[in-house]
């Protein structure tokens, strides 16, 4: 860090890197305010808006779509559902991905870890769409699982595994596990092993090396395995709708709803609705967390 | 290390070979069963299995229609890669070398997309496009596949950035070389695994991204996931899991170029 602090003024103090600020500023900063921040804004405008009888839309400025959410009790209760149903995924994650991470940083052989480390992301290039109808063929009347347990006359009925929350959350956790794995891994790796020698010369037993350094030392890796499957896991669309039957819709599935019948102020409400919770969890979730530590350096080589 | 300690490591070393497996059996169970399934004789994706045979890879390659998805998908992947690492690029060598007013502002709003459930960003394009009546198709898709892939290019390449040794680049300018010599000579090839990495993050994200896709394609145009997505809907075929395999060997031969050429250094 501090090598890069002195380069920063050394490189500051020559007249001509204005220009080159100026340059390399413009494409990417335009390039997000035409393209996301822009879009959210014209999104934003809908949501204070109403359709007339052919679907046209008014922006008015009146509050009667968030004010239609909130006094319909089906929509607080499906995004309360959906967060839940994230949390859920986040802690299973945590609680496969840590005993993962931690195995695969201080206890597999140094020369595998990288192999098992891109295995592990490998599945994550198979298209999302397909692993998740895979699911259907894995837990369906006449998928694997079912079929091995009649084969195996541990049940004779198949069981109906499908469409149910379970099924969603199974789903999710696969595909997210990876995500987990890998920044908690990072931050393990880096640990110094000296810390560990010290502490236990000093006397300390294995449970006190994991809870007094180990595991304070990991959990920037923690922190962004969370971030970066609770966000998306709020958001899911294709895992409820393929494995989770009528009962599994979440909120993402009620949005696109409002869109395909043409609401869009009340769809965009409801994106507004969600977008402003994501930000405001995010910036508590910043307050104790600096973002640099979370990915600055979970990337890091 | 003690005695006491290598027992320990030994201990773990079980419980590794009996845990380890029993995860990645389980994060690789739907990609094996896709394989598996295109194999498959029957139509339908069922077990047992009726018996094997490549008559569904037969079938993928004389559809036209998911060939031209599959080209739209590559296009669409490339032309994200050049423009989300370009642009990542400008914005890594921003923040690490640079302070300016706005700074924190400007990172988080790069940032944001990653930590912006996808469906809120496909929408909010969708109605952009709409307010603009700009036509949606492969263009409009491209733009919203560089606002996914532009956090993960521009973090990539930082965090490479921030390892290198910026000394170089001062002796070289000391030595009378001018910016463009530094950046072509100096900074590009050092920051050059950074670059690839990120290039290979943005490729793989529109390859494979679905719902904000689905927002802003519009009616005329077609990705893979697109086209997957509609031949579901009316019972999977065993072609999309042919499809899906390709995908995998593709993938796989990639990642396996990338850790030999990785071990060879």
């Amino acid at each position: 860090m501090n090598g890069t602090r002195t380069a920063e003024s050394a490189t500051l103090a020559r007249p001509r890197q204005n220009l080159i600020l100026v340059l390399f500023l413009l494409p990417p900063g335009l390039y997000i305010l035409l393209f996301f921040v822009l879009p959210i804004l014209v999104m934003g405008t809908y949501s204070f808006g109403c359709i007339d009888s052919s679907y046209r839309i008014h922006v008015t400025g009146s509050l009667q779509q968030y004010l239609h959410f909130w006094t319909t009790p089906v929509y607080p209760r499906l995004l309360l559902k959906s967060l839940r149903m994230a949390a859920e995924v986040t802690l299973l994650c945590f609680l496969l991905g840590y005993p993962t991470a931690f195995l695969l940083a201080w206890v597999v052989r140094k020369r595998w870890r990288n192999f098992l480390l891109a295995c592990l992301l490998l599945p994550s290039w198979t298209n999302l769409l397909i692993r998740t109808y895979a699911w259907l063929i894995v837990l369906g009347e006449n998928g694997l699982i079912n079929y091995t347990l009649t084969r195996l006359r541990i049940v004779q009925e198949p069981l109906s595994l499908l469409f149910n929350n379970t099924a969603v959350v199974t789903a999710l956790i696969c595909v997210y596990l990876p995500w987990m794995v890998l920044p908690i891994y990072t931050s393990l790796e880096k640990i110094d092993r000296a810390l560990l020698e010290a502490a236990s010369n000093l006397g300390a037993g294995a449970l006190q090396l994991f809870r007094r350094i180990i595991f304070p030392l990991s959990v920037p890796g923690v922190v962004a395995g969370a971030l970066v499957v609770f966000v998306p896991a709020i958001g899911t669309y294709l895992t409820p709708m393929i494995l989770g039957g009528t009962r599994g819709v979440m909120y993402a599935n009620a949005i696109n709803n409002q869109f395909q019948i043409l609401n869009w102020p009340f769809g965009s409400a409801m994106a507004m609705i969600l977008l402003v919770i994501v930000l405001g969890g995010l910036s508590i979730y910043f307050r104790f967390f600096r973002i640099e530590d979370i990915f600055g350096l979970s990337y890091r080589r | 290390m003690g005695p006491k300690a290598r027992t320990g490591r030994a201990a773990w070393r079980w419980v590794g070979w009996f845990y380890l497996p029993l995860v990645y059996l389980f994060v690789f169970l739907p990609s094996l069963i896709v394989v598996l399934m295109s194999f498959n004789t029957s139509r339908l994706s069922f077990f047992p299995l009726e018996g094997l045979g490549l008559g569904w890879y037969r079938k993928l390659f004389a559809n036209r229609i998911m060939w031209e998805a599959a080209r739209n998908s590559l296009l669409l992947g490339l032309a994200t890669m050049v423009l989300a690492t370009v642009l990542g690029f400008l914005f890594a060598y921003l923040i690490v070398r640079f302070r300016f007013p706005g700074k924190e502002l400007l990172t988080s709003l790069i940032m944001a997309p990653m930590l912006t459930p996808g469906v809120i960003i496909g929408v909010s394009l969708l109605s952009y496009y709409y307010s603009l009546k700009i036509p949606r198709g492969l263009g409009t898709t491209l733009l919203a596949h560089v606002v996914l892939a532009l956090p993960y290019t521009a973090l990539v390449i930082a965090s490479r950035m921030q390892g290198f040794d910026v000394r170089l680049e001062e002796a070289a300018r000391n030595l009378g070389a001018s910016e463009w010599t530094v950046l072509r000579r100096i900074t590009l090839p050092l920051l050059w695994p950074g670059i690839l990495a990120a290039a290979l993050f943005a490729f793989t994200i529109s390859i494979d991204e679905f719902i904000v896709t689905f927002f802003v394609i519009g009616e005329r145009s077609v990705t893979l996931p697109m086209r997957i997505y509609s031949g579901v809907r009316f019972g999977i075929t065993p072609e999309v899991n042919a499809m899906a395999s390709l995908m995998l060997v593709f993938s796989t031969v990639l990642l396996g170029l990338a850790l030999t050429r990785q071990a060879r250094k």
